[in-house]
């Protein structure tokens, strides 16, 4: 099992293509990570912000954020 | 002309060599065909720059201890210190790692070499090393001719170890068949009079061939076949060691300020740790003694005996030396100061930083931000707003308020002065960069020409917009007074923001940041336009003023989608895997439109 697993492991490196998806899928990953830390931040702005115009924009950068975070795991799918 | 009748004169001797001497034919051959194994050892490690190597330097160079288990560890591996000292100098070129650390590179990377000796004198001279070249050779050249990047360099690596053993094999048989015929230690020179004239020899010698590995495998074949005694075998490592910095030296002249100051920094550790090996030659020969029978080196074993050497004095060169190296770093920097450059001139672009793909796109990116920073002062003053007020706290609205002035600017003479020079260099720079490239690192350099064109076309838009922009808000009609004034404030608040996430150091995230300024410049294009019609239906402007403003919407909402787009190329990080990443989660016009669909 072990063996197989280091097979698998040495093909993808040798693969320029797999190395390639393993590679996309790592940025992938940090980058949902990174945008769910931003929205938990807009988030807690948004429950304690009261002026109009504040919390317009902040709920404008929350559902970037959030459309952003639906193509990560759209692409994510793709890539498995 | 001189070079050229030395050059001649040398390929005289060697044809004449080789006429007397078939044995000293067979030694040449055998170090062109270590040499030639060098290169192909550099070729296939290059291949793997542009990746693993590059983030490893990035991420070991924080710390003067890091720097120098970097510089250990990727000699060794590598076996090449002049690769590892090219890519220092081109890291230190493109800014991407500080003095002190590169300092600390290369006298790691003089330990690492270190291990050349031991692999030679343990490894080549007790194995029939040339067995293994055959195989490493077929195995090597038949990877070569994959299409895999990966391959390739391997395939390189060991067709590059082949033709290593095979050059080491070369030069034994032929040290071997010298002595049945000659005897060159008739030449041998004891005392302190032989340490400093094979210590010349050492220098003369490396400097010729460019690499000390070669000197020092003839030095260890020769040792090994006793054609040199084991006292000028030291003197001539020594040599070595002092010749090698020629190497740098040499890369350093194409390379910036930095460059150069780090291959002053090698020569003078090369010169404090070879005094201290001729003057203390004789107390570091007992200590290799002492060494040698402690791990069980037999005592006439004089090839592990040299490694032992050559690993001790490297070693003791660094402890004299690493306590100073912030020191030695700062005495430089004051010693060799960097030129101011005018803004005009380009500050990274030399021929160092062009040596690797990484070094040579970092180095445009930050050439191309010099470049948004001359323009932005352009721009600014064609809104009629200060550069200082657009990157403080200021509330805009506040600073247009108050500030009811144009501000007088010659957009023509300004692009020729602060622009047109340096966005052709950078573009120059581009087109002879990009010939080593990988698809993705051309992809990128060519976005970063792009971000320049964008930039320009900033300008261009601003030179347009600013006649009816210096007039309006002069204007008696304080409606398009107002909508001018609007323009101003939004492009400045564009302006600020870009400048915030370019800062913005947190969390690599800048790309993305940028998806909320194009959500506001397309909800901007929307509310002009309905305020430009309720003022005409109003009839508070006139039809020229409504034609005017029309123009000039156009115009700012141009400059706002030029600056962000070279914000998407330019505030990226310096992974490209990363950064494509990035840009496939970016958010495109459509997407944009249905979240502007949601919020009504």
């Amino acid at each position: 099992m072990k063996l197989l697993k280091l097979l698998q492991i040495t093909e993808q490196y040798l693969d320029d293509e797999k190395l390639k998806k393993s590679e996309r899928k790592k940025c992938l990953k940090d980058i949902q990570q990174k945008l769910k830390k931003k929205k938990k931040k807009l988030e807690g702005k948004i429950s304690g912000e009261h002026g109009e115009e504040e919390l317009k924009s902040l709920q404008k950068d929350l559902g970037i954020v959030m459309a952003q975070r639906k193509k990560v795991i759209v692409a994510l799918k793709e890539l498995k | 002309m001189f070079r050229k009748i030395i050059f001649f004169t040398m390929l005289s001797i060697l044809a004449w060599g080789f006429w007397i001497s078939p044995n000293f034919k067979e030694i040449a051959a055998g170090v062109s065909i270590f040499l030639f194994g060098m290169l192909s050892l550099e070729e296939g490690f290059k291949s793997f720059t542009g990746g693993v190597l590059e983030r490893i330097l990035r991420k070991t160079t924080d710390g003067t201890w890091k720097s120098l288990t970097f510089g250990v560890v990727s000699t060794s591996v590598m076996q090449s210190s002049s690769l590892v000292s090219v890519i220092t100098i081109s890291f230190l070129s493109a800014g991407l790692i500080g003095l002190a650390a590169g300092i600390g590179i290369v006298f790691g990377a003089n330990l690492g070499t270190t291990t050349g000796a031991w692999l030679i004198a343990g490894l080549g001279m007790k194995v029939k090393i040339s067995a293994y070249a055959m195989p490493m050779l077929v195995f090597g050249i038949i990877l070569i001719f994959q299409k895999s990047r990966t391959m390739n360099g391997i395939g390189y690596i060991l067709a590059g170890l082949g033709f290593l053993f095979l050059g080491i094999h070369h030069m034994k048989e032929g040290f071997e068949a010298f002595r049945g015929t000659i005897d060159l230690t008739a030449f041998s020179v004891s005392g302190y009079t032989g340490i400093m004239l094979f210590t010349l020899i050492g220098i003369a010698a490396t400097v010729i061939m460019q690499s000390s590995h070669a000197t020092l495998v003839i030095i260890i074949t020769a040792l090994a076949a006793q054609q040199i005694t084991y006292e000028n075998a030291l003197a001539l490592a020594i040599g070595a060691n002092i010749g090698t910095t020629i190497t740098a030296i040499i890369g350093s002249m194409s390379a910036n300020v930095q460059g150069k100051r780090l291959a002053v920094a090698h020569l003078i550790f090369n010169m404090v740790t070879a005094t201290i090996a001729i003057v203390f030659i004789y107390q570091i020969s007992d200590m290799v003694d002492g060494f040698s029978a402690t791990v069980g080196i037999a005592a006439d074993d004089y090839t592990l005996k040299l490694a032992v050497f050559h690993t001790i004095f490297n070693a003791i060169g660094i402890v004299a030396m690493m306590p100073f190296i912030n020191q030695l770093a700062s005495s430089l920097t004051k010693a060799m100061p960097e030129k101011e450059q005018p803004r005009e001139k380009t500050m990274y672009l030399n021929e160092a930083v062009e040596e690797l793909p990484d070094t040579a796109i970092e180095a445009v990116r930050k050439e191309t931000l010099r470049l948004y920073d001359n323009a932005f002062a352009i721009i600014a003053h064609g809104l009629s707003l200060h550069r200082n007020d657009i990157l403080s706290d200021k509330g805009l609205e506040d600073v247009v308020k108050q500030d009811q002035k144009v501000i007088p600017i010659d957009f023509d003479e300004e692009y020729e002065k602060s622009i047109k020079g340096l966005y052709s260099d950078i573009v120059k720079f581009i087109s002879s960069a990009q010939s080593n490239m990988t698809p993705e690192q051309s992809d990128e350099l060519f976005r970063l020409r792009a971000a320049g064109r964008d930039v320009v076309e900033a300008i261009k838009d601003t030179k347009h917009m600013n006649k009816n922009l210096s007039r309006y808000i002069l204007s008696e009609n304080g409606y398009i007074r107002a909508e001018y004034n609007k323009f101003r404030i939004q492009l400045g608040s564009l302006m600020r923001e870009l400048d915030n996430i370019r800062n913005d150091n947190e969390g690599s995230l800048n790309i993305l940041s940028l998806d909320s300024l194009k959500f506001d410049m397309q909800k901007n294009d929307v509310t002009v336009n309905g305020d430009m019609e309720k003022l005409i239906r109003d009839k508070k402007i006139t039809a020229v003023m409504a034609t005017s403003m029309m123009n000039d919407a156009n115009y700012a909402n141009d400059v706002a989608k030029n600056l962000i787009q070279m914000g998407e190329s330019l505030f990226a990080s310096g992974n490209l895997d990363m950064n494509e990443a990035l840009r496939s989660v970016s958010l495109t016009e459509e997407e944009m439109g249905e979240i502007a669909n949601d919020k009504n």
